[in-house]
């Protein structure tokens, strides 16, 4: 009992985690209609920011947490204007130019990363790091447990201002319908530079809530990215809620897979749930939870 | 006239290629065979990808399986590797099948990242079934050739100019205005009762069974092989996509010439400015995505246009 | 238009075809005397497993400098190194430059087996001697190869050679009757594991879990939770470094209850290791090749070295700790010295042959111990062919440091078992 509880806690615990990483996708992917290769290239850079701040400032990655996103925002804004923007609406032979410069530009990121810190593990112990709490013969990493929560609240904020504000409203008006956003006097493309901006520094967070639990080099976000991908498929595109289920329900399977199958092939799991999505239920979770 | 210039220049660089390796070191053959494996597979890539408009993130999963075509043969009946030049591309072309079967009916995005996920979940499963494939230890085999580079270029050359003449034979075929119609608009070539799924699998046949055979090579070549490296998403998958993007996707001339330049720029540039190469490739790839999206070859009558009207507005003020 | 296309592939054809005119220059007769002898290092400096390359190299090249040979016979010698990006294919290419345009008369190098096979197999191809560094398979000089060495490299299967006695004269007797096996997915992790469990078997200890992983994964908590549940008395595990930390870290906050957690050395000697598991470092054993405080010590072309004078050197060039992936490199380089030394002292002019004979003959004591190119087979009935056998070492850390522990008369402190992951 105590190993199933252990692993249910784990599991939804790390989905919190993937959510958040994926939420910032699921938003480019809803506005834009492209896969974003870069994503993971930007959690990390995001948690290279944080890294300076922590060992350069002192800052707790969870204070470092507001000026690491505000950056991230930053850049994500310039990339997307100046870059993967002015590839869009030209015509070309294949058609997901886009797709490949995010491609192109993740791993270029990554070797900036590489040549400016090298491929050294980058490894910080701030406060909380390593710390438990014991109950019945189950435990709880805190820091997972902080950031489980920290995305929670971000998922809760983010669904708040796409449904309440203004500027959210343009947000998915720009996502279900382009050219009619545009008709109704949106400006589409600083929309979808703003969602770009905002999908990045979401990721960073993500990245940000995993420096006191993991390590950190330039590589790191391989598998980030690919959970990212399958939450994205899993919760429908453009959707909160389908995020953070969908985060939820990759933690648990790939939790239980690791414990009851073999942790080798744990990973497997979620890419045979994420090939089931995309074949028996595209739209994902959006298409049943509505929203 | 025209046409016979461009055959009399295409049989001038298949008489150096085929002359002039014999006078080079060894350590260059060895990059001329790595470019020729390179423009393989990129060519492969491209019948399903640049012609036919379905982007896979996953092609080395028929880069992979046509290496253990060989590696499975030798590993469990001691044949010798260079069957698997039958049998690699044989194995990608059966799994190659029911993949598209299966992930065909997803389109742009959605195809893309199936093809992804389908990559991982072999790589993982190529490095767990130990008993069938000898898992993460990977195959090693034994070579026919030695020191000896000339045998292996000389193979190597008539892969690429298999791959080469396949993809002519496709692009004026039938076969090719059909999946450059499905890639262009793929609702209207429904409604013009173009089979569009029957036809992307006819594409994926070719596509897959010439990156397995790029896979073979490099198992013959390479003689070890290992489901990390040769399953690999960044190293073989991605890098592929570079190679046609840079090159030019969708025409003949685009994946060849950048397969060569992939290859052969790419270890240029290892051999003399070191650990920063990758970084300037991974820019140059971007600033081509950027401003030569349809790469080197499609872009060049545009860039051409653009330098002639500098050249006459410059000329015009002086 | 279509003119300019294949003008451009002609001049990419030319430009490629001329690229053996520029790569390599002929050597020039006028003046053979001055002909320097140049060594090539082939290692992964970007890529994965770029650090542990970095270590490696450095290392070499501190001992080249260290051992004062930038001449031999009135000839320089000269290092060229390549970076193989931790990619098979581009390793073959590093070593085929380097053994045919660089013209090296020796080449160093390798750290992961899937690099270090087509190199190796390049250099028997290219009749040129190879040294590997630290590339472990098995089967890497499993066969009769005439010009690759094993230099300082060990088997996988024997990585653990000094626990047994470790294991047979105090794990057991102290109470330890099961045993939990986890080993990371790739060969290295897969070997070990299949060479470990007949010797685990025999000695009457129970495998109550046994499992692979993926080096890669950020929570390992659902394996570590059924590890708990089959509740062992020791866990013998097989990590990359990262995973290692992880794991430690995460196994003692679910309050692995066990007498023992004992490494297969790979992360768990390596400074970022205690890093990364904090406290909970602390009492974890390991296996490992080398340690500063093993003390071998000697003289090696008319110069005093010790593993401790190495330790410093390379943490004052550095500011890095070394473990003993550095000592490996630096061992690599120990051998090259000697066998290019004595290759001139025969008298002979320093070729390729020359130089591959002085490696068959190698029997040097070195910052590895004393390592001596011979065939052997075995007891597991593997043959090696030019592989010596480095001693290795149980290691506890304990206060954040690395102790040797095991064999007692290397011992630098005593151990202290049972050994919990919880804090006493």
């Amino acid at each position: 009992m105590a190993l199933f509880g252990q692993t249910f806690i784990t599991g939804v615990l790390m989905g919190g985690i993937y959510a958040i990483i994926a939420i910032g996708m699921t938003l480019v992917m809803g506005v834009m209609k492209i896969i974003n290769l870069a994503h993971g290239a930007l959690m990390m850079v995001g948690m290279y920011i944080c890294l300076v701040l922590f060992e350069h400032a002192g800052l707790h990655p969870y204070v470092a947490l507001i000026p690491t996103m505000i950056a991230l925002f930053i850049i994500g804004y310039l990339l997307q204007k100046y870059s993967i923007g002015r590839v869009s609406g030209v015509e070309t032979i294949i058609p997901e130019s886009q797709v490949l410069l995010t491609l192109a530009l993740g791993l270029a990121i990554t070797e900036v990363i590489r040549v400016i810190f090298t491929s050294n593990y980058q490894i910080i112990h701030p406060a909380l790091t390593g710390e438990y709490w014991h109950l019945a013969g189950m435990t709880i990493e805190i820091p997972y447990l902080i950031g489980f929560v920290i995305a929670t609240i971000f998922v809760a904020l983010l669904h708040f201002f796409l449904a309440r504000t203004d500027l959210g409203q343009s947000v998915i008006a720009t996502s279900q319908d382009k050219d009619a956003a545009v008709y109704m006097g949106i400006n589409a493309e600083r929309i979808t530079n703003f969602t770009f901006g905002l999908g990045t520094a979401l990721a960073a967070a993500g990245g940000v809530i995993l420096m006191p639990l993991f390590y950190l080099y330039p590589h790191v976000w391989h598998p980030y990215l690919m959970k990212a991908f399958v939450i994205t498929i899993l919760g429908g595109m453009g959707s909160t809620v389908g995020a953070l289920s969908g985060g939820l329900i990759l933690g648990l399977a790939e939790s239980f897979g690791s414990t009851y199958w073999g942790p080798q092939w744990g990973e497997v799991i979620g890419f045979i749930i994420f090939l089931l999505i995309l074949l028996f239920l595209p739209g994902g979770l959006k298409r049943i939870i509505g929203r | 006239m025209e046409k016979k210039r461009q055959w009399l220049i295409l049989a001038m660089l298949g008489i150096l290629c085929i002359v002039v390796p014999p006078f080079m070191g060894t350590y260059a053959v060895h990059v001329l065979i790595l470019v020729m494996m390179w423009i393989t597979m990129a060519l492969g890539w491209d019948i399903l990808g640049g012609k036919t408009g379905q982007i896979s993130f996953g092609h080395a999963i028929f880069f992979g399986l046509g290496a253990y075509g060989g590696g499975l043969l030798f590993l469990h009946w001691n044949i010798t590797p260079w069957w698997g030049m039958a049998a690699g591309p044989v194995l990608a072309i059966i799994v190659g099948i029911p993949i598209g079967l299966v992930c065909f009916r997803l389109r742009g995005p959605y195809f893309a990242l199936a093809m992804l996920a389908l990559n991982e979940i072999i790589a993982i499963v190529f490095t767990n079934l130990d008993t069938l494939t000898n898992g993460a230890t990977g195959i090693d085999c034994a070579r026919t050739w030695g020191a000896e580079k000339l045998p292996y270029y000389y193979i190597a050359l008539v892969i690429a100019a298999f791959a080469i003449f396949v993809t002519y034979r496709i692009q004026n075929s039938k076969y090719g205005y059909y999946f450059v119609s499905i890639r262009e608009d793929q609702d209207a070539a429904e409604a013009l009762g173009i089979p569009t799924t029957r036809y992307k699998i006819y594409a994926m046949i070719p596509s897959a069974g010439i990156t397995g055979l790029a896979g073979a090579l490099y198992m013959n070549y390479i003689s070890s092989i290992y489901p990390e490296t040769v399953f690999a998403l960044e190293a073989i998958s991605i890098f592929m996509i570079l190679a046609v993007l840079i090159g030019g996707a969708g025409s003949l001339w685009g994946p060849v010439l950048g397969g060569a330049i992939f290859a052969g720029l790419d270890e240029i540039l290892r051999a003399t400015i070191g650990p920063i190469s990758f970084l300037v490739f991974a820019v140059i790839a971007v600033l081509i995505i950027m401003f030569m999206p349809d790469g080197i070859i499609g872009s060049w009558p545009k860039v051409r246009a653009y330098l002639r009207r500098r050249k006459l507005t410059t000329g015009s003020e002086g | 238009m279509k003119k300019g296309l294949l003008s451009i592939l002609v001049v990419c054809v030319v430009a490629l075809l001329a690229i053996p005119a520029c790569a390599p220059a002929k050597p020039s007769p006028a003046k053979p005397s001055v002909e320097p002898i140049k060594v090539g290092m082939n290692f992964s400096l970007t890529g994965s497993k770029a650090k542990f390359g970095e270590m490696n190299m450095n290392s070499a090249t501190l001992a080249f400098s260290d051992f004062g040979i930038d001449r031999i016979n009135d000839r320089p010698v000269k290092i060229t190194e390549e970076d193989n990006r931790s990619e098979p294919a581009t390793a073959k290419s590093a070593e085929e430059k380097l053994a045919t345009a660089n013209k090296v008369d020796l080449i160093i190098g390798g750290y992961s087996s899937s690099c270090t096979e087509p190199m190796t197999s390049a250099a028997e191809d290219l009749g040129i001697p190879h040294i590997i560094v630290t590339g472990s398979k098995d089967a890497i000089t499993g066969k009769p190869l005439e010009w690759v060495f094993s230099g300082p490299r060990v088997p996988a299967s024997h990585y653990g050679d000094a626990m047994w006695e470790f294991i047979d004269e105090v794990i057991i007797p102290g109470g330890v009757k099961k045993v939990a096996l986890l080993y990371e997915m790739t060969d290295w992790g897969t070997s070990s594991a299949k060479s470990l469990r007949p010797k685990l078997e025999e000695r009457g200890l129970e495998i109550v879990y046994d499992s692979k992983y993926n080096s890669e994964a950020t929570d390992f908590k659902p394996m570590l939770s059924k590890v708990k549940a089959a509740d062992p008395d020791m866990v013998i595990p097989v990590s990359y470094l990262t995973d290692a930390g992880l794991l430690v870290r995460q196994a003692t906050g679910l309050e692995l209850d066990i007498l023992a957690w004992i490494g297969q050395a790979g992360g768990y000697t390596m400074p970022e290791f205690a890093e990364l598991a904090g406290k909970d470092a602390n009492l974890i054993f390991s296996t490992t090749n080398w340690n500063p405080k093993a003390a071998w010590e000697g003289t090696l072309n008319g110069i005093k070295w010790s593993g401790k004078k190495y330790s410093d050197e390379y943490v004052e060039k550095y500011d890095t700790e070394p473990d003993y992936h550095g000592a490996q490199g630096y061992a690599a380089g120990q051998i090259a010295v000697d066998a290019l030394l004595r290759a001139a002292e025969a008298g002979n002019t320093i070729n390729r042959e020359s130089i591959r004979d002085a490696l068959d003959n190698t029997d040097l004591t070195t910052v590895m111990g004393v390592i001596k190119h011979h065939k052997w087979t075995d007891e597991m009935g593997h043959h090696y062919y030019h592989q010596g056998l480095p001693p290795t070492y149980v290691i506890q850390w304990q206060d954040m440091a690395q102790e040797v522990v095991w064999p007692e008369d290397a011992a630098s402190v005593d151990y202290i078992f049972p050994a919990p992951l919880l804090e006493q």
